[in-house]
């Protein structure tokens, strides 16, 4: 029995007079990943918001099923806590007001941070950690929240290739063992075809949503991208990647 | 040549009665009439005024709190028209700030208004063309100021004369007295006690009549009013306390049953007094000065200081007000019935 | 580590008797031995003066100095931390203008000191509700507009305040209103300390209680609303609970500024970062920063020199020189 964690139902994303995307509709089930692709200003981050819950939409609606954490592209937090007290932020929903962490939600913190591999940094200050280290210490907060849905906008920006592969390894591995759901947008296609099931293609003016290996090739790519792709396997496992041939039009 | 000989002799009449005063800030005013109307913004100013002119003919607008301290009082009963005397043409409280359309509406001869606070609250009124007297009660200079000023501008030149020989003599009378005491009391003056305690330091009037009747002034460590602690007051531990006159209610009572202050000295004597209330309050400079001396040295020292405080009161407010004070008038002055509790206060002005 | 535990205990008893036992009327330790053994079962033989100024005057500004100063501090602390600013002080939501207000206005219409302290406390409650429903839009208070509807309150009560000694009586109400907004803890007393100290002290627990949500609220308010967190409610609770604080510790000691904003730095050096132990700590600091602070007004000279006056001449310059090291960082 697959539960939809997350459905969306002809909705619509504005910003200010403009729409952005138009009667969007689709089912995620538990386990699964949804990835959004498209330039900057599109409304990438908009409709992460509003799926989020943070904003609501122009019309339509989103129903998600349990909780969900929201990770913002910039971690610009001003926060003197270290890192396990960060983390413990995450029992927040499950704590009445009167009362504090206790060694259970303590152990749960702890685990999650252990699952990151950053158990060692559990006393370093929050501060000092460098912007990798902050996306993945928050990832161990959203999901000591024991949140249903993780929603990350462009959560690899930040981080240096080495960092968004081992980013992107843990994601992988939740999926497999916590059937964590969970959307993402990001500039790379390849990280949204090879992580995700579905996928939601956003260019000015279009919007494509669909099952990620069915719609992404490189008309469509280049049709929101408005830059030429090439498409290529690699021998080693036989997998699809986009490659950004950067000849403009102009000098067709 | 007749005519020239009248155009002469109107010149020299205009001349004659063309008056001239220097006022407390050093500024000379000349006035062409003789003074009728006179408008006072300063609180004390109109009894002062009355003292001098043994009447309230010539006011003709005065502060509100003027009259509030004059209600239901001896000045009030004697003349009850200031009682009716426009005041809007200044604020109700702390301002002083004239408004000088107000003013100008009263047609006055001459302006008092306050010298030493500020010159927001005195420009507007000579920009105006008006005649303004500065006045300012900081001290016995400043009274004897104020007497010369409002006596010539209503040509009561002998009246004057009489006011400061009394003062004269009456000093020199005291200070005769004080030189013979040995043991020196002290003396503490309240200038605020009900919200907090406030004490009048060097410099002030009260630490001028202090001393003046061979006291000491335990608070003279600081300069001008001051606030203090509770704790303050009793290490000073005075043998005299004063308890003032502005606060409404305030009785020596408040002293004397303070739970703290009523194991000090002056509270188990009670010789805590509140102080009189004449043609005007008797704790700053006024023309009834020389009372509060005399009062407040056979208070301290029944031994060496001895006057007739009634007839004194009598006399003086003859002198003044051109009045006779009956003795239900001097209880209330005395506030007899207020201070009935404090050692001594019965018997010595009965 | 026992050591400095046992230090901090030393130091946490000796300044309270250094307080109680200092002052311009001589009295030592022994004393305050012998009375607080009386109280008990009466033994000795006591100096009347002495007995009353240590029970009736020092313990009660004592007492009312370290409630107030822990009261203050924790405010400081708790906004700090729902505002995410370090350079946010109690005086910047309103309550302060209102409850000196309210001050004023008891002051200038009659002489008894208990209506005084309820309109302080009531006006204070009342400019925030103000600031509430001006910030307040479609069910949502961003954190600046919170600030500038505290600009707004709080001009308006000041505005209010200076009506009032446009008509006080310049003879004794005008200096009993000037001098109570300056501040003081001369007018001290066990009734006072009954009537607000309970709510003071409870409110202030209920602050510290609430430090693990406001360490939640500091992370800003769509990361806080993403963890679970009804933001309007748990923001509002607090600046209820800095209200309540806040218009207890002016209705007792009239406009104290400065040590809501200075004592959460003093903190910061001693405590761990979350906001349980900062507010906790920021209490304690309080509570001695201002009983030395208050020994300063009363016992430097004969005179009682304002205690917003004291705070202010340390607050000021240090507030500087953190809006530099802000500046520089």
């Amino acid at each position: 029995m697959n539960q939809t964690i997350l459905a969306a139902s002809a909705l619509a994303v504005q910003r200010g007079k403009k729409r952005l995307i138009e009667s969007l509709d689709f089912e995620l089930p538990r386990g699964s990943s949804l990835g959004v692709v498209g330039p900057n200003g599109v409304g990438k981050s908009s409709l992460l918001r509003i799926l989020a819950g943070l904003d609501r939409p122009a019309s339509g609606s989103v129903k998600v099923e349990g909780t969900v954490a929201y990770l913002p592209q910039d971690v610009n937090l001003k926060s003197d806590l270290n890192v396990l007290e960060m983390v413990l932020l995450g029992r927040a929903r499950y704590l009445k007001w009167y009362q504090q962490p206790n060694s259970t939600d303590r152990a749960e913190a702890e685990r999650w941070l252990e699952m990151m591999s950053l158990e060692h940094l559990a006393t370093t200050s929050f501060m000092t950690l460098s912007g990798g280290q902050k996306q993945l210490v928050l990832i161990a907060q959203a999901l000591t929240s024991e949140c249903n849905l993780l929603i990350l906008d462009e959560p690899s920006s930040a981080l240096d290739l080495q960092n968004q592969e081992k980013l992107f390894a843990i994601l992988t591995k939740l999926q497999e063992t916590n059937t964590l759901t969970f959307v993402f947008s990001t500039h790379d296609p390849n990280q949204a075809y090879h992580h995700c099931e579905q996928l939601m293609m956003l260019g000015f003016g279009q919007q494509q949503h669909g099952q990620c290996k069915e719609i992404m090739n490189v008309s469509s790519l280049q049709e929101i991208y408005n830059v030429n792709f090439e498409e290529v396997e690699w021998k080693n496992n036989n997998l699809k990647y986009f490659i950004h041939i950067p000849i403009t039009r102009f000098n067709n | 040549m007749r005519i020239l000989l009248i155009t002469i002799c109107m010149f020299w009449a205009t001349l004659a009665s063309a008056l001239e005063v220097v006022d407390q800030k050093g500024r000379t005013i000349q006035f062409e009439n003789p003074v009728e109307r006179v408008v006072s913004i300063p609180i004390p100013a109109p009894s002062m005024f009355i003292s001098i002119d043994g009447s309230a003919d010539k006011l003709v607008g005065v502060h509100q709190l003027t009259k509030t301290a004059m209600k239901g009082r001896f000045l009030g009963r004697l003349f009850p028209e200031v009682l009716q005397l426009p005041s809007d043409f200044v604020g109700g409280g702390f301002n002083f700030m004239p408004n000088v359309e107000g003013v100008l509406a009263l047609k006055p001869d001459l302006v008092f208004q306050w010298g030493n606070y500020g010159d927001e609250i005195f420009d507007p009124l000579t920009n105006a063309g008006l005649n303004v007297a500065a006045i300012m009660i900081r001290n016995e200079q400043d009274t004897r100021e104020w007497i010369r000023i409002m006596s010539t501008v209503l040509g009561k030149e002998d009246k004057a004369l009489k006011m400061v020989n009394w003062r004269e003599q009456t000093m020199k009378e005291v200070k005769t007295n004080s030189a013979k005491i040995q043991k020196k009391k002290n003396v503490l003056y309240f200038r605020l006690f009900k919200n907090n305690l406030q004490v009048a330091g060097k410099g002030t009037y009260n630490d001028f009549y202090i001393n003046l009747i061979g006291g000491i002034n335990p608070a003279a460590g600081n300069k001008g009013f001051y606030n203090v602690t509770p704790e303050q007051v009793v290490a000073w531990n005075p043998d005299i306390v004063l308890m003032n006159g502005f606060e409404p209610k305030l009785s020596p009572k408040d002293y004397i049953e303070h739970p703290v202050f009523s194991v000090t000295d002056a509270a188990l004597n009670k010789t805590v007094y509140s102080m009189p209330l004449g043609g005007y309050r008797w704790d700053p400079p006024n023309q009834e000065s020389p009372l509060t001396w005399m009062w407040l040295g056979m208070l301290t020292y029944p031994e060496h200081h001895s006057y007739p405080l009634r007839d004194e009161i009598k006399r003086s407010y003859k002198m003044l007000y051109e009045t006779d004070a009956a003795d239900s008038d001097l209880n209330e002055i005395l506030k007899m019935k207020m201070n009935a509790g404090s050692k001594g206060y019965t018997n010595l002005f009965k | 580590m026992f050591l400095k535990k046992l230090g901090l205990v030393l130091i946490a008893v000796t300044i309270p008797v250094l307080y109680i036992t200092s002052g311009q009327l001589n009295s030592s330790v022994a004393d305050l031995g012998k009375i607080l053994v009386n109280l008990f079962h009466p033994t000795f033989e006591l100096d009347a003066i002495v007995e009353r100024v240590i029970l009736l005057i020092r313990i009660p500004r004592a007492l009312t100095a370290m409630i107030c100063g822990a009261g203050l501090a924790a405010c400081g602390c708790a906004l700090q931390g729902v505002f995410a600013n370090p350079l946010i002080g109690p005086q910047i939501i309103g309550v302060y203008s209102g409850a000196a207000f309210g001050g004023a206005l008891g002051i200038l219409i009659s002489e008894n000191s208990f209506l005084t302290l309820s309109l302080a406390f009531l006006f204070g409650l009342i400019a925030m509700i103000l600031v509430f429903v001006v910030a307040r839009v479609q069910g949502y208070t961003s954190r600046l507009t919170l600030v500038l509807a505290g600009i707004v309150s709080s001009s308006f009560f000041l505005a209010l305040v200076s009506m009032v000694k446009f008509i006080a009586d310049p003879d004794d109400k005008l200096p009993a209103i000037t001098y109570w907004l300056m501040g003081s803890f001369a007018t001290a007393s066990y009734a006072k300390i009954q009537l607000v100290g309970p709510l003071i002290l409870i409110a202030l627990l209920a602050l510290i209680i609430l430090g693990y949500r406001i360490d939640v609220l500091n992370l800003g308010d769509d990361h806080a609303k993403s963890l679970g967190l009804n933001v309007e409610r748990n923001r509002w609770s607090v600046l209820g609970l800095v209200t309540v604080i806040c218009a207890g510790v002016v209705s007792v000691a009239g406009v104290v500024g400065w040590v809501g904003l200075v004592v959460p730095h003093i903190a910061r050096n001693f405590s761990k970062s979350n906001h349980f132990s900062l507010l906790t700590v920021s209490a304690f600091i309080g509570a001695y920063y201002m009983m030395i602070i208050d020994y300063l007004c009363r016992g430097l000279s004969s005179m009682e020199i304002p205690l917003g006056v004291i705070t202010a001449l340390i607050g000021a310059p240090f507030f500087a020189y953190l809006l530099r090291r802000r500046l520089e960082s």
